[in-house]
């Protein structure tokens, strides 16, 4: 069994050392254990817009902050979908589960598993999404008559939501400690200790909260990445906030000439990060074809642009010793299905759950670096087949032939799966990307047999399914009401502003 | 070949049989006569159904509103059991027929139940669950608003008379002949099989097939062919009933009632005009003088009003399809109402019968697995029902101590130390091979945790539940709430019934 905590500290203030820190005060008595969030010089670049889940939701309530207020401080859009354009030949979306869709998720299966057998089935797959009815009919996420719920995310300004989270820290004994300097040693089993900790005695865990410079983790002894297959890797990541904009309830991905785009926004602002191989195209050519892009969509003025160095990783074994590595220390994925805050809530609730088990130490830390490291590969496996599979014949970047035999296990598993035309769920990890969303992916990008296709004796009885399904859903929608007509659509154009665009370049 | 059917039998079996085989096998030529005696009365009750009846009706092509309204149907949600258990809080509660809306918290029910099982203090009462078991306590019917589809299994209640006469206009209509004449004689060939049945005036019948409808006699079956009888009479101890009709409320409900009384149960179904109320008993137990003041007492009604008195062979025919002569109905067996399950049998069978004869080329060449297939169905129904006798806990008569004193068969002895012990009763069901076609893993369920046969019933020693389980209560009451709010009023919808 491992020590209870007495001692935690937390490297980094940022969002995600300050969720950290709620959990752990959620799950630990203040009376008993200190929790302290150390500050440090980080330059990992920070998104002015954070996805979340409704777990923060959840954690927030228990600190008595209401939902309402939190997500209009936040200025919060719900997420209900990441939609991909541009990826094949026609728009899908990896929709946030909805309730709804469990009855419907059989019909999805069986059409699907018909197509990978050669039979000519039409298959629409945003039919079988709720999230769908309520993006494309603009409605109202929940409605008081309609039970079945959806778990949509949120997109919140991110400097609202470190103001709001530190607030509520130093409220609830959450020391943060602000200091440019810190040191720390490692002793020979390989904990680390710190003055700038406290005591250093056996029930000191240490959280490295401190974003890609991993400020910890990187130094512990048995430090490494984790290796996984490299299919269309980006090495940069161009970014602009822009202000004025429209508000979508969805996350868009689009493909572009050498990466691609992903789009999301607040009340008030919109973030589109274009991540792009520099093999394939010039930070130059990068920035006109996203300035292009912006122009052509109608958004609004361009506050910011700046541009990172961007790649994506995995620590091998994010708990060694007495520190573990959370968020974007951890691992990250550039395509953004499962944010990294929802991986961040979750590892820490795994660590609150390890330190209850009855086992060895050695055991334990494994079983939870094991958990931990198969989520970040599960979306990364994610990723890497939407990049793999796509159909774009346009440019390079997405031509170049990619070595199927390195793909990781994971997304060997699922494409062997798929084109056996058995069911996905075999391997899904629920909690963190369901089954449905493996279907929405493979369907929408139409990875079905293309030639030596066959009519269906029951075609016709399986568009009829089709057909109820969708008035069944047409019926559930008029439970809805309209939302605020500044969602979903784009406002009114406005020329782009070249002047408010600065750049600061890391790479 | 069989070119030549013969159905002996006017009842409900007789022309539900001959509307379906000549529905089927329309183009055939086939010449399909019904014989029924107008000096033997039919029956006159079984007017609860399961909802596999519904694909009976659209098999023959035949919407609700066209035969609803003509035989004072109405819709039912299931089946509420009152009285049976002595256990708080489990006076009563509800078998629901299948729906998505309490598929949708099946995990949810069968967690907290499993839990209660193992002795933790959860929702032991299925009924909050279900919202089909709400639209039951509401008087709604199963159908709900355009808004809100949702598939479900609903059945009906009806006039046995007048549906009986429906389908005879309809066999009729499809050329089935009619013939009123009362059989005395049966003359089996050379092979033991039948090939003539001959009325009291003389007349002779020739036929290739003989579909014996003629009820608990079981004329060509039973008594021409000397099918051996399985009585379960050691297991199920009702043999009689006394029937009454009632008028009707200004609300319908939309669910049959059976509430337990002294020496047995009593049905209440609704129709659109009247109920039609019966007390299934037994005669060892009660005379049919008690049983009928008690029946009275128990509706309210004045002592001497008219009742209509009923005896019952429980048990089945060792092969429901002997030679060239199937039985169905009455005359094939009968497991007591309780379930309402006997037209179920009438209209499985005369589907598994027909599909086996067109698959074996018009022959008798699939007779053996059809007569298995016959007494899965037995055994499953049998087991049910012998589990709510054996899970009553009402200690006020020796009728109710006797019911459940029998010897359970291995298959429910297993299954009741499964749930006595917290086990999954789920693997037992599978491993004995239980079908569950017509009783599904949620009825067993049902029935185990709505009557409160849980080993621990005292509320003071069970534990305190896991946190970490995952089924929200309030939400649950909220859904079930909501829901229910979608589905129209039973009487509403009976009055809309349009094409
Ligand atoms: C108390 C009770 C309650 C029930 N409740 C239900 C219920 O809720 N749901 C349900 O599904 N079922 C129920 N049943 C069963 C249901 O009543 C029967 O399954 C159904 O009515 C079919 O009966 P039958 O046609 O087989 O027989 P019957 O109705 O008895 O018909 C027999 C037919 O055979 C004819 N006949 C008999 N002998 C001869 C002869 N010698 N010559 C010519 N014709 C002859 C008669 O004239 C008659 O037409 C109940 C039964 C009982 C006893």
């Amino acid at each position: 069994m491992l020590p209870i905590p007495e001692n935690i500290a937390i490297v980094g203030l940022n969002i995600e050392s300050l969720i950290t820190a709620l959990i752990l005060r959620k799950a630990y008595h203040r009376d008993f254990v200190n929790i302290r969030i150390v500050n440090i010089a980080n330059p990992t670049p920070h998104s002015n817009i954070s996805l979340v889940d409704k777990q923060l939701n959840q954690l927030l309530t228990h600190y008595e902050v209401p939902e309402a207020q939190y997500l209009k401080t936040l200025k919060a859009v719900p997420i209900i979908a990441t939609e991909f354009d541009e990826w094949s030949n026609t728009e899908f979306i990896i929709p946030k589960k909805h309730e709804a869709d469990i009855f419907f998720h059989p019909l999805l299966q069986e059409i699907s598993s018909l197509k990978r057998q050669h039979f000519d089935l039409r298959l629409d797959t945003n039919d079988f999404f709720f999230s769908h009815y309520l993006s494309a009919k603009k409605l109202q996420i929940t409605s008081e008559s309609f039970p079945f719920a959806i778990e949509n995310g949120y997109q919140v300004d991110s400097n609202a939501l470190h103001e709001l989270l530190v607030e509520i820290a130093e409220n609830n004994h959450i020391q943060i400690d602000r200091k440019d300097t810190f040191d720390f040693r490692l002793d020979t089993s390989g904990n680390i200790f710190s003055e700038d900790f406290g005591d250093g005695n056996d029930n000191e865990y240490i959280f490295d909260c401190s974003g890609f410079s991993q400020i910890l983790t990187s130094k512990l002894p048995g430090y490494c990445q984790k290796q996984l297959p490299k299919i269309r890797q980006n090495n940069r990541c161009l970014s602009a906030t822009l202000t004025n904009t429209h508000q979508d309830r969805k996350i868009t991905c689009v493909a572009m000439k050498a990466g691609f785009l992903t789009i999301c926004n607040t009340e008030q602002i919109t973030e589109i990060q274009y991540f792009y191989s520099s093999q394939y195209t010039s930070d130059e050519d990068a920035k006109t074809e996203l300035l292009d892009y912006i122009q052509n969509k109608k958004h609004t003025n361009v506050a910011s642009l700046n541009l990172y160095s961007s790649g994506q990783h995995l620590v091998a074994a994010p708990w060694q010793g007495n520190c573990v590595a959370l968020g974007l220390t951890a691992g990250f994925n550039q395509l953004p299905v499962v944010s990294s805050i929802e991986h961040l809530m979750l590892s820490v609730t795994d660590f609150v759950d390890s330190i209850q088990i009855d086992a060895n130490e050695d055991e334990i830390k494994a079983a939870f670096n094991a958990r931990v490291t198969k989520r970040y590969e599960y979306c990364r496996a994610f990723g890497d087949l939407s990049l793999l599979l796509q159909s774009k014949l346009d440019f390079p970047y997405w031509l170049i032939p990619q070595d199927n035999t390195l793909l990781s296990e994971v997304s060997g598993a699922m494409l062997a799966l798929w084109r056996k035309g058995e069911d996905l769920n075999a391997l899904s990890v629920a909690d963190i990307i369901g089954e449905q969303a493996w279907y929405a992916l493979f369907c929408g990008l139409d990875h079905f047999p293309q030639s030596n296709l066959q009519k269906h004796v029951n075609e016709n009885a399986i568009e009829k399914e089709v057909y109820e399904m969708k008035r069944r859903f047409e019926g559930y929608s008029n439970n809805f009401t309209p939302i605020n007509d500044s969602f979903d659509k784009p406002a009114d154009q406005k020329t782009i502003e070249n002047s408010a665009v600065s750049e600061e370049d890391n790479v | 070949m069989y070119k030549n059917i013969v159905v002996l039998g006017g009842g409900t079996a007789g022309w539900m049989s001959a509307v379906y085989i000549a529905k089927k096998w329309a183009h055939k030529n086939f010449r399909i006569q019904v014989i029924e005696s107008d000096a033997i009365g039919t029956i006159g009750v079984g007017e609860g159904t399961v909802p596999s009846i519904a694909d009976f009706f659209d098999a023959l092509g035949i919407p609700e509103h066209e035969w609803m309204p003509k035989c004072n149907a109405t819709y039912k949600n299931g089946i509420r059991f009152k009285q049976w258990s002595s256990v708080d809080g489990h006076e009563d509660y509800f078998h629901p027929f299948y729906s998505e809306l309490d598929a949708f918290h099946k995990q949810a029910l069968l967690t907290s139940i499993a839990l209660r099982t193992q002795g933790f203090n959860t929702y032991a009462h299925p009924d909050v669950f279900s919202v089909v078991s709400k639209l039951d306590q509401e008087d709604k019917s199963p159908i709900s608003s355009e808004n809100y589809l949702f598939k479900s299994a609903y059945a009906y209640h009806f006039d046995a008379g007048l549906l009986a006469d429906f389908l005879k206009s309809k066999a009729i209509e499809l050329g089935v002949e009619h013939t009123v004449a009362t059989i005395s004689d049966v003359k089996l060939d050379n092979t033991g099989a039948i090939a003539s049945i001959i009325s009291n005036d003389g007349t002779e019948f020739l036929g290739d097939l003989f579909i014996d409808c003629s009820g608990f006699k079981s004329m060509l079956l039973g008594r021409a062919l000397g099918v051996e009888y399985i009585s379960f009479n050691d297991t199920l101890l009702n043999d009689a009933a006394v029937t009454v009709a009632t008028e009707m409320d200004s609300s319908i409900p939309s669910a049959t009632y059976s509430t337990a009384l002294s020496s047995g149960w009593a049905w209440q179904i609704p129709l659109t005009h009247r109920y039609g109320n019966g007390y299934v008993y037994s005669s060892k137990y009660i005379s049919p003088e008690q049983a009928t003041i008690e029946l009275l007492e128990h509706l309210n009604l004045p002592e001497g009003t008219p009742v209509n008195h009923v005896k019952m062979r429980v048990g089945r025919f060792a092969k429901g399809w002997e030679k060239n002569c199937a039985a169905l109905g009455l005359a094939q067996g009968f497991v007591e109402p309780l379930e309402a399950t006997a037209l179920h049998f009438v209209t499985q069978s005369v589907i598994d019968l027909v599909s086996a004869i067109e698959d074996a080329n018009y022959s008798d060449a699939n007779r053996d697995i059809y007569n298995k297939k016959l007494e899965a169905r037995f055994t499953s129904t049998r087991d049910y029902i012998e589990l709510h006798y054996l899970a009553n806990s009402r200690t006020d008569s020796k009728y109710w101590h006797a019911a459940r004193s029998f010897t359970p068969n291995r298959r429910l002895q297993r299954l009741i130390n499964a749930w006595q012990r917290g086990e999954n009763i789920a693997h037992v069901l599978n491993e004995e091979k239980v079908s569950l076609q017509l009783f599904s893993l949620e009825a067993w369920v049902y029935l185990l945790a709505g009557k409160g046969f849980y080993s621990t019933t005292n509320e003071r020693t069970l534990k305190v539940a896991p946190d970490n389980v995952n089924v929200n209560i309030e939400r649950i009451k909220q859904f079930v709430n909501i829901s229910a709010t979608h589905f129209k009023s039973h009487k509403l919808s009976l009055e809309n019934l349009k094409p």
